[in-house]
């Protein structure tokens, strides 16, 4: 754990991330590399629309939020 | 990212699957790569040719080099998935330069976003600190565009 948290690639990922989303831009850190967290971001993206999986439309942003629900008439799952 | 396994004889399956799952999911893919093209050096610094030919068959599928034939064969696959031949693109001249990378990305998005109007979302997958911190000064400087930028940070 205190290794973590020394680790300065975590670090600068956490504090960039934090000044990402202050631009109103959406940030998705994830820890394992991607491809073990694929599910994952589909879930929480558009990118998953297509899928069974299910888009968790609380995680979304307000852009993406509102594409879903005017294009795609997105029964919502919570 | 790496579809295949050292020497292009084994397709790494977890990434073939993201691979196919991101291009099926988007209308338009840019593969951004900073590797380099050994076709390109041999054109652009002939007195190279010999050395590169030394080391073609070694280490030229391998991280730092990025041939064409690898290209063309991501792009193959890539049309595959699209069933189409649009809409996936291989660009194996990503700055180093976290500002000239910026730049790069704003000017696909730009040229994305005359195509298909204002209601887009932009996805972003990176992993250093390049990439993050290219993200950041697009961000911050095209306030327009923020809201439609999702970063994923692997």
């Amino acid at each position: 754990m205190m290794i973590e948290r020394l680790n300065p690639g975590l670090l600068d990922r956490e504090f960039i991330g934090k000044k990402i989303e202050e631009t109103g831009a959406r940030f998705i850190p994830l820890g394992n590399g991607f491809f073990h967290c694929l599910d994952d971001v589909l879930r929480q993206t558009l990118l998953g629309r297509d899928t069974n999986l299910g888009i968790q439309t609380d995680r979304l942003s307000d852009h993406e939020r509102r594409i879903i629900e005017r294009d795609f008439s997105y029964s919502y799952h919570y | 990212m790496s579809v295949f396994y050292k020497k292009q004889r084994r397709i790494l399956l977890e990434a073939f699957r993201f691979f196919k799952r991101i291009i099926q999911s988007s209308d338009e893919v840019w593969l951004l790569t900073s590797r380099f093209d050994p076709d390109k050096i041999r054109e652009r610094f002939p007195f190279l040719r010999r050395v590169i030919d030394l080391f073609q068959r070694k280490v030229i599928d391998d991280f730092p080099f990025l041939d064409g034939a690898s290209i063309s064969r991501i792009e193959r696959l890539a049309y595959l998935f699209k069933q189409d031949k649009q809409g996936a693109a291989v660009l194996s001249e990503k700055s180093l330069n976290i500002k000239k990378r910026k730049e790069q990305l704003l000017r696909l998005i730009e040229n994305f976003r005359q195509k298909n109007g204002e209601d887009i979302v932009v996805y972003i997958i990176g992993s250093s600190l390049f990439d993050r911190r290219a993200v950041l000064g697009l961000c911050q400087e095209n306030a327009n565009l923020a809201s439609k930028i999702v970063y994923i940070d692997t």
